[in-house]
């Protein structure tokens, strides 16, 4: 778990100085955001040794799926779907061969939804140690 | 005015810019504020607000965390 008063002393020894706390406080959402993210890439099954999978929620709006794989010759591909939740629908935006932007629909809207969910479910569980229904403290 | 029967159809649920707000307003004055529109704008009301209160949680329990143990 994170400790933000290491961080603090860490940065102080090496830099001299003290971060201050709004850098701090977005250094720290970082790794939460990392954190769900490792736990959101579990929710599309087991990875491969060559295989490096996050999906998190970034935003009010934005959810992201990355997927890297490195093949026998040590290229890496990956992809990159960024999810747009709108009022009329989830938009997906793939950076890949120029920026395809589409409403998804059907069995991906489908995945999409039940992902999320999962995802809520999880990361409240194993990061927030809360209740993802009621919301109230898990006992340790 | 009068739309034609696939009008109402290519409006979008959530309108969200100054043209399909136009565009809805068209509709309701050509139907009321009675079923069609009510149709149109429902179709993923449930899911985005699921998604946008799922959302919010995170946010919630994000700053939670990180203020519970940002240093005094």
């Amino acid at each position: 778990m994170i400790r933000s008063d290491f961080i603090v002393a860490v940065a102080k020894k090496l830099f001299r100085r003290t971060m201050s706390p709004e850098y701090v406080r977005l250094s720290m959402e970082r790794e939460l955001k990392t954190m769900e993210g490792e736990i959101g890439a579990r929710i599309f099954g087991p990875l491969e040794p060559n295989e490096r999978r996050a999906f998190f929620n970034d935003s009010k709006s934005s959810w992201f799926f990355h997927q890297e794989k490195t093949d026998e010759l040590k290229n890496v591909h990956s992809v990159t779907l960024h999810y747009e939740v709108r009022p009329e629908g989830v938009l997906r935006v793939v950076n890949r061969d120029g920026m395809k932007c589409e409403y998804i629909h059907g069995q991906e809207l489908d995945n999409f939804l039940a992902a999320t969910e999962i995802y809520y479910d999880n990361v409240m569980q194993q990061i927030y140690k809360k209740s993802p229904r009621s919301g109230n403290q898990l006992a340790a | 005015m009068q739309p034609n029967a696939n009008s109402q159809f290519q409006i979008p649920a959530g309108a969200h810019s100054k043209q399909e707000a136009t565009a809805l307003a068209a509709v309701r004055e050509a139907y009321g504020d009675g079923e069609p529109v009510a149709e149109i704008v429902q179709p993923f009301a449930k899911e985005f607000a699921r998604l946008d209160g799922i959302a919010v949680n995170l946010k919630l329990e994000r700053d939670q965390y990180i203020n519970d143990r940002l240093p005094q």
